[in-house]
C-alpha cells in the first residue's frame, strides 16, 4: 500500500535524527574537517530521501546511508586537493598533566589528517566503523587487496607519528 | 599488525570521534533541502536528463519543430516530451501561449523542465538545458511580481536574446522570451513585463543572454 508523504517524512526524519550522530562522526574522521562532514552528511541524508520510498528494500537503511557518504566523501577527496593537506596551525595543546590525554587524541586527529585520504577512509571504515576487509572493499568499490595494502601503509604511517605507541602504552580501550 | 595496535586504534578513533560535541540535526533545513531535491530529481527523470553529464556536455540535439521551422531539442525518454529551439526568431513570429495562463502571469504553474534558446540576429546559436539550482532560481525569478511597461524599442528584424521554454507534466508549455536589443520580458500574451522601470534584469536571468548581447 502506498505511504502517504507524510508517514514517509516522518519514517525518514526519525531514521535521520538517529543515524546523524554516527554518520557524522565517522565523516569528521574520514574528511578530517568538521564543517565538510557536516556538508556531507546532510547531503548524503537528502540523497536517501530521495530514495526513502525503496527503503523497505535495502537491508540496512543506515549501511546504504553510509554508503551514499562514503562515495560523498571519496569523490570529494578527488576533486579537493587542499582535503590532503594537513593543518598547518596546530592547536594549541596545554600541557599540564590532566590535558596529557586530549594532546594525545589531537595528535592522532594530526596524524589521521596528515594520511592520504584513501588510506584515512580505509583506515576509518575498518577500525571505527569495524568492517571486514571484504565489507570497506565492498563499500569502497575497491579490491580487497586495496583495503589491506591501504591500511597496512596507514598503520605504519601511523607508528611513524608515534601515536599508535602511544596508545598500546596507555591509551587503547 | 599487532592487536595491541587495532585494540589502541579502535580506542583512539572512538575517542577522536567524541571529541567535539555532535549539534543536533535541523530536521526542517534537511527535510526541505531534500524534498526540492527529490522534486529536481523527479524532474530530471520524466525529463529524461541524464544528470551532470549531460549537464556538463550541454548536449542538445537532435530535431524537431515546436513552433515552426527546423529546430533543436534536448533528449529525453521520460514521460515528458523532449523541449525543442527554433532555429530562427524574428519579428513574424509570435511567442506560441499554449497555456492560457500566461494572460495572468509571466510563468504562470510550477514548470518541472526548461529550455534556453539563444539568438543571434534571429539565428539560433545556443540552448541550455536549466537544471538544478540554475533552474530554480530561473524559476523564482520569473515569479516574483512583475509589471507591464511602455517601453520604446528600435525594429528589428532578427531578434537576439534567449526564449526560454517552460514544460511541467500537468499544462502546457510556457515561452517567455527576452530580448537584447529592448527591456522587458513576454510570455507571448504579456508584453513588456519587467521587474522595474528600467527594464532590468535579476542576475540569473541576465546571464541567460548570449555574452555579446548584454
Amino acid at each position: 500500500m502506498a505511504r502517504s508523504r507524510a508517514e514517509v517524512d516522518g519514517e525518514f526524519t526519525e531514521f535521520a535524527i538517529g543515524a546523524y550522530a554516527p554518520l557524522l562522526k565517522a565523516a569528521r574522521l574520514m574528511t578530517g574537517d568538521f564543517h565538510t562532514a557536516e556538508d556531507m552528511v546532510q547531503s548524503a541524508l537528502e540523497r536517501v530521501y530521495v530514495h526513502w520510498n525503496r527503503a523497505g528494500a535495502w537491508d540496512s537503511p543506515y549501511a546504504y546511508t553510509r554508503q551514499v557518504l562514503v562515495n560523498l566523501v571519496v569523490k570529494a577527496t578527488k576533486r579537493k586537493w587542499r582535503n590532503e593537506l594537513a593543518h598547518a596551525d596546530l592547536p594549541e595543546v596545554d600541557v599540564s598533566g590532566a590535558m596529557e590525554a586530549t594532546a594525545d587524541r589531537r595528535d592522532l586527529g594530526i596524524a589521521l589528517r596528515s594520511l592520504p585520504a584513501g588510506q584515512r577512509i580505509a583506515l576509518v571504515l575498518r577500525y571505527y566503523e569495524d568492517l571486514s576487509v571484504e565489507e570497506a572493499a565492498r563499500l569502497l568499490g575497491c579490491s580487497a587487496g586495496t583495503v589491506k595494502s591501504r591500511t597496512s601503509r596507514a598503520l605504519a604511517a601511523l607508528r611513524t607519528h608515534g601515536v599508535l605507541a602511544e596508545y598500546d602504552t596507555g591509551g587503547g580501550s | 599488525m599487532t592487536t595491541n595496535d587495532e585494540s589502541g586504534l579502535r580506542g583512539g578513533l572512538r575517542e577522536l570521534a567524541e571529541r567535539d560535541a555532535t549539534g543536533p540535526l535541523q530536521v526542517a533545513e534537511l527535510l526541505g533541502r531534500a524534498r526540492r531535491r527529490r522534486k529536481r530529481f523527479v524532474g530530471y527523470r520524466a525529463a529524461g536528463v541524464a544528470g551532470t553529464a549531460l549537464c556538463a556536455a550541454g548536449a542538445v540535439f537532435a530535431a524537431g519543430a515546436m513552433w515552426g521551422g527546423s529546430s533543436t531539442t534536448t533528449g529525453s525518454a521520460g514521460s515528458l516530451a523532449p523541449q525543442t529551439c527554433v532555429s530562427t526568431w524574428n519579428d513574424s513570429a509570435s511567442l506560441p501561449t499554449p497555456n492560457p495562463g500566461v494572460a495572468k502571469a509571466l510563468l504562470p504553474g510550477n514548470p518541472q523542465a526548461g529550455l534556453a534558446c539563444l539568438y543571434s540576429a534571429g539565428r539560433l546559436v545556443d540552448s541550455v538545458p536549466l537544471l538544478g539550482d540554475r533552474f530554480d532560481a530561473v524559476v523564482a525569478a520569473l515569479h516574483k511580481p512583475v509589471k507591464v511597461y511602455s517601453f520604446r524599442c528600435p525594429a528589428a528584424v532578427g531578434k537576439s536574446g534567449v526564449v526560454l521554454e517552460f514544460r511541467s507534466e500537468d499544462e502546457p508549455d510556457v515561452f517567455i522570451s527576452m530580448s537584447a536589443q529592448c527591456p522587458g520580458l513576454s510570455n507571448g500574451a504579456l508584453t513588456q513585463v519587467a521587474f522595474n522601470s528600467a527594464g532590468t534584469l535579476p542576475a540569473v536571468l541576465a546571464e541567460l543572454l548570449p555574452k555579446a548581447q548584454q
